[in-house]
């Protein structure tokens, strides 16, 4: 099963350092993919976006996730109800998702016109602000609910006790979420954190069917740069280079989060 | 005095709490109401603007999708890799996170990495090879290779899930089985695996979402024959507006079958995830 992994991970190093193509003969060019890259301007503007979307949309979706979480478990009635229709968008497909949201947003769309009524006339995929926001606003719709889900299951987990405590000594409500739930949940916001960051930084269904990557050049991100290399430029050898650069990035950006986990993990046992 | 005005102060609160609650549910659920909305109208009702909202609801977009354009071999390809990465991810899963929760416990870190690594990192970094292995050796466009890419990533998952579950389990239980003359095996398999049903449910249910609706893999892994259904709605011409109807038809019909599914299961996947995963 490894093999199944590692190999195809090893290998796309490899190939990096290829001219690679179909029908054509691989030939050794050392860093010159590399090179090809790193002189890409699209290259450097989807990074850029991607991590744009990722420093905007992960705070918001955590925040929303965990407040709809501590309201979740605050209230007594209808919890059944409202967790199964926040399921509903984290279970469907995202290419379904992606779609059904990308038709209100056309410009015969219901929100288009809606927002047309009040005067405001936006053409959501023609605009590069507009379009980069939409893709937004959709990735943190989608993310919401896995989040709200973990950290709602970890609030059911958790002992009661400390809570009643803090009640007796007198801790208003948000005290106690500040000072005795957040701790509690820590791992599982590390872990949320974790998760949310990948897949923000692989962001691709959403923009492969709702937007191309465009107008121009505007929403493409390095997922979606990546694969047209692959496969709309036919370059694989180039595209092999793009992905080492990318995850050379991703793991960068997630080494604290590991180093923590594994501390947590290894430390405790 | 005081209890008064407590009491408004909570009647308050729950009022505020359970109005954001409900514009959320409005917001979740909006895009999906609308789309069946589309998939239930004639075409010129489709786009009619301002939306028409009376109308006669009609089936034909989904007679279309299922019969002219022949969606159930879309349905059918998406059924048989769901089904087979389920099945295998969660029977290997099964033994190896046992296997791992009783004899090494400081693996953890390790899986969950490992875990982290396939499943999570961008896809692209896998699919380049096994793309062009498949096509040198004949593998692409089929099911089997589909099956074999999702339990590669999923699996490391799986197991790391299913060993949290196990880990939750006391050692005592199986000892004391094994003491009425279990082998290790009947042990596992009679006594631990029936009190695992949350924990493999949860641990299915993830395997079979990440099956059912990944894109990525089967667009660049197939062709023409193992096909899935995501896959194929992308491909639908979503841009003719006289394909709204039957795109919107194909999206509910991807749709329900793992909401109805899901929301099934939902009681065994919140009790899974406070039993095991949340756990760490």
């Amino acid at each position: 099963m490894t093999l199944l992994m590692v190999f195809p991970l090893f290998t796309t190093i490899y190939l990096s350092f290829f001219n690679f193509n179909f029908g054509v003969e691989p030939r050794f060019i050392g860093f010159l993919n590399y090179t090809r890259i790193l002189e890409d301007s699209r290259f450097w503007s989807a990074l850029g976006f991607t991590l744009f979307y990722m420093a905007v949309s992960i705070p918001i979706q955590i925040v929303l996730g965990f407040g709809l979480a501590l309201l979740l478990n605050e209230i007594t009635a209808l919890k059944r109800f409202f967790i199964s229709l926040y399921l509903v968008p984290y279970i469907v497909t995202p290419v379904v998702g992606t779609l059904a949201v990308s038709w209100l947003f056309k410009d015969r769309g219901f929100i288009t016109w809606l927002l047309s009524t009040v005067g405001v006339n936006i053409q959501w995929y023609a605009d590069a602000t507009a379009a980069r926001g939409l893709l937004i606003g959709y990735g943190i719709w989608g993310a919401v609910p896995f989040i709200m889900l973990m950290l709602y299951a970890g609030l059911q987990a958790m002992p009661s006790d400390p809570i009643e405590a803090a009640i007796m000594d007198g801790a208003t409500w948000w005290q106690r979420v500040r000072f005795v739930m957040m701790p509690y949940l820590r791992p599982i916001f590390i872990f949320i954190a974790m998760v949310n960051i990948m897949d923000a930084y692989r962001l691709f269904d959403s923009v492969a069917v709702m937007t191309q990557g465009g107008p121009g050049n505007a929403t493409a991100t390095i997922m979606y740069y990546t694969y047209s290399v692959a496969f709309q430029e036919q370059l694989l050898g180039r595209a092999s280079a793009s992905i080492v650069l990318a995850v050379m990035v991703i793991i960068t950006l997630l080494y604290p989060f590991l180093r923590q986990t594994y501390f947590d993990i290894v430390g405790k046992k | 005095m005081k209890s008064h005005s407590r009491t408004s102060s909570q009647a308050l609160f729950a009022a505020i709490a359970y109005s954001i609650l409900a514009v959320w549910t409005i917001l979740a659920i909006f895009p999906f109401f609308w789309t069946f909305l589309i998939s239930i109208k004639e075409v010129v009702d489709a786009f009619a603007l301002p939306p028409v909202w009376v109308f006669k609801p009609t089936l034909v977009a989904y007679q279309t999708l299922w019969i002219e354009e022949g969606f159930s071999k879309y349905l059918i390809n998406s059924a048989i890799v769901t089904l087979g990465t389920v099945l295998i991810s969660i029977s290997v899963g099964c033994f190896a996170g046992y296997g791992l929760a009783r004899y090494n416990r400081a693996a953890g870190f390790w899986i969950l990495f490992a875990a982290f690594v396939f499943r999570a990192l961008p896809r692209l970094t896998f699919l380049l090879p096994f793309y062009y292995l498949a096509r040198l050796t004949g593998l692409h466009d089929t099911q089997l290779l589909l099956i074999l890419v999702l339990v590669a990533i999923n699996q490391p998952f799986t197991i790391w899930m299913l060993r949290s579950f196990f880990q939750e389990i006391p050692d005592s239980l199986e000892e004391s089985a094994m003491v009425d003359g279990c082998s290790r095996f009947q042990a596992f398999w009679y006594v631990i695996v029936p009190i695992m049903g949350p924990g493999i449910v949860t641990a299915s249910i993830f395997s079979m979402l990440l099956a059912y609706n990944e894109f990525l893999i089967p667009l660049i892994l197939t062709a023409t024959n193992a096909v899935t259904m995501p896959v194929a709605i992308s491909q639908f011409g979503a841009e003719d507006l006289r394909y709204w109807s039957i795109s919107a038809a194909g999206a509910i019909s991807i749709a329900i079958p793992m909401v109805i599914i899901v929301l099934y299961l939902q009681k065994f996947l919140i009790k899974g995830l406070t039993a095991g995963a949340v756990k760490g």
